[in-house]
């Protein structure tokens, strides 16, 4: 990338006695003032490599640098790296104000400027009026915004999130999802966010880092990471999908035909593939129950299960053995169990998944 | 309720029906060696408070208190702090090791350390032998053996209770700590060291409380010239054959153990902030 701020060079991490690497060679590289979230199921290096771009974890091998300086082997305390924990990590026999100045006074600044700074950071966060406030005090919101506001008032290089939204409620969390992009937007900071939960990581960032097993599976914008995935790893990590495999029996015009034992031929708009066998790919959300109008691919199936979710309705649907998920938008009541419905997608709804 | 039944009648039985007769019992009168009166009297209390030795004594204890808990604490501290930070595998036998010293009585310790400092004990011939010194230094039947035996018999209790107390101090903190630009030696004295003193003032407290009532040690150690408050009430109880007066010490003790106790709480809460 031509202007990477951040980049993570080969950055390895082995732990002896363990077979495979924590972290494998993972390569990114970050522009400056974007969000980056790494995703990954838990163990999949995610935290391990923010740990080690925080400096609280040494590479075995590999380069971090930050605007062109190496810091690989610069200390955590020399860093300059705003850092927010799952846990909040708030000092709790300080205030909630000393806690923020905390940062400032390691590094020496005035007092003036430091309560300047400070009141700027409680500002920012819209929690002034809790700067006496005792940490113990704190709901977890609250908690986790004065965090974030330790964290920037030291007005660091990067960012780095470590799962902050993950002890919180839900509709807390989306709040805090929303303002915490908000911010990150207004002062433009770099910042790596590290998730196991993909909506948090479609939602917030600018691109998508999908780990596992250590290695980096796929770079990427949100969108081109789950319309596109680069293989069935990603494809069934991001989102919930439906993947049938099979034989290649007939190419023509950009449409591939597929076909799947049990299922039928499937035709699949895939523009450069050149196969034997291929994995089809294709969103429940793509899938039409009952059509009205001709579609490429057509199926008949069963009702095993449906689960209305207000908005939606997720229906698991039998057909000839093998499970389709769909989704419909809702309208009244739902598919009851063992109804036989028809079902359908067009030819650009599906994806072949390249492996 | 139930459950707690047998716990309270064991309680009753071994501990309050004692106290409740040693309270009685200090309100007799003396009228010779080993001569009882049945009376309700403050005559003993008053022999103890108006004599000069006794306030000796006294402050000899509490002077002795404060010295081996302000060195157990510092000695035991890092391996406090240590054992409860450390992911290794082998903190389970750490901790073991730590507490070993406490399967054996403080007896069979303490005449081990009075064969390690005797004049020709181990550590005076080491010391003798690197040409630190000429003469052995006397480290027993004094104040100086008194102190380093408790000491190490008091370590695996103040160990315990600050482990205990260390609740508080995370990893987490000391990270936070860091990435906002501390070192390692401003992150202890800022976060590590602040959050770990619930765990010390238990310690403390624990370390002090065994000390000033702290019978075998000063005894065995002192060679009979170290007078303790505990000392002066087997004494008193079996030398002199005088019960109320020793009764009289001993609730005069317990009491300062309750002083000590509302301070310390005071002084807990301060800390806690709250």
């Amino acid at each position: 990338m031509e202007d990477a701020y951040l980049v993570l060079n080969k950055l390895t991490k082995t732990y002896p006695n363990q077979p495979r690497s924590a972290v494998h060679e993972v390569e990114i590289d970050v522009a400056r003032g974007e969000f980056i979230s790494l995703l990954g199921p838990s163990g999949c290096g995610k935290t391990t490599t923010l740990r080690m771009i925080a400096g609280l974890i040494t590479p075995t091998s590999g380069r971090i640098s930050v605007d062109g300086t190496d810091i690989t082997s610069r200390p955590v305390h020399k860093r300059d790296m705003g850092l927010v924990f799952q846990s909040y990590a708030l000092f709790p026999h300080m205030s909630v104000g000393q806690n923020v100045e905390f940062g400032l006074e390691m590094r020496r600044i005035a007092r003036g400027e430091r309560r300047r700074r400070v009141a700027e950071a409680l500002d920012m966060v819209h929690l002034s009026h809790l700067a006496n406030r005792r940490v113990s005090q704190l709901s977890g919101g609250q908690a986790q915004r004065i965090a974030l506001a330790r964290a920037l008032v030291i007005e660091p290089t990067v960012l780095l999130l470590d799962e902050p939204l993950s002890n919180l409620d839900a509709k807390l969390r989306e709040e805090l999802r929303v303002e915490i992009r908000r911010i990150q937007q207004e002062i433009g900071i770099t910042t790596v966010f590290v998730t196991h939960d993909q909506d948090e990581a479609l939602a917030m960032s600018d691109r998508l880092v999908v780990m596992s097993e250590g290695r980096v599976e796929q770079v990427g914008e949100p969108w081109a990471i789950y319309e596109t995935p680069k293989n069935r790893f990603v494809a069934d990590f991001i989102g919930r999908t439906n993947m049938f495999d099979g034989q290649v029996v007939g190419r023509d015009d950009g449409v591939l035909r597929v076909e799947i034992a049990g299922v039928g031929t499937l035709s699949v708009r895939a523009p450069e593939a050149d196969l034997a066998t291929a994995t089809v790919m294709v969103r429940p959300h793509r899938v039409r129950i009952e059509p009205a109008q001709q579609m490429a691919n057509e199926l008949k199936g069963r009702v095993v299960q449906s689960s209305y979710l207000g908005d939606v309705e997720s229906v698991v649907i039998d057909v000839n053995g093998t499970r389709v998920l769909a989704e419909r938008a809702h309208s009244g009541r739902p598919l009851a169990a063992g109804a036989t419905v028809g079902l359908g997608w067009g030819d650009a709804d599906a994806y072949v998944i390249p492996q | 309720m139930a459950l707690l039944t047998p716990g309270l009648l064991a309680l009753g039985v071994s501990f309050l029906v004692p106290l409740v007769w040693l309270a009685r019992m200090s309100l007799n009168r003396t009228v010779g060696p080993a001569e009882l009166q049945p009376a309700v009297s403050p005559q003993s209390y008053i022999d103890v408070l108006t004599d000069g030795f006794m306030w000796k004594v006294a402050w000899h204890t509490l002077w002795l208190g404060l010295l081996v808990t302000v060195l157990t604490i510092v000695v035991s501290y890092p391996i406090a702090l240590f054992l409860a930070r450390t992911r290794s595998r082998l903190r389970g036998l750490l901790m073991a090791l730590a507490i070993a010293p406490l399967l054996t009585s403080s007896v069979v310790r303490t005449f081990g350390w009075l064969i390690l400092l005797s004049d020709d004990g181990v550590v005076n011939s080491a010391l003798r032998t690197l040409g630190i010194t000429s003469e052995p230094l006397v480290l027993t039947n004094n104040v100086t053996g008194v102190v380093i035996a408790l000491v190490e018999i008091m370590m695996p209790y103040a160990i315990l209770a600050m482990i205990a107390g260390f609740g508080r101090v995370s990893k987490n903190l000391e990270e936070a700590a860091g990435s906002l630009g501390a070192g390692r030696l401003r992150c202890f004295v800022r976060i590590t060291f602040p959050l770990s003193l619930p765990g010390v003032f238990t310690g403390a407290l624990m370390v002090f409380v065994l000390t000033i009532s702290a019978f075998i040690t000063p005894r065995l150690m002192g060679g009979g010239r170290v007078f303790v408050i505990a000392t002066e009430i087997y004494d008193q109880a079996t030398t002199t054959l005088d019960w109320p007066r020793a009764s009289a010490l001993s609730v005069l003790l317990l009491l300062l153990f309750g002083v000590f106790l509302v301070l310390y709480q005071r002084l807990f809460r301060m800390v806690e902030g709250k």
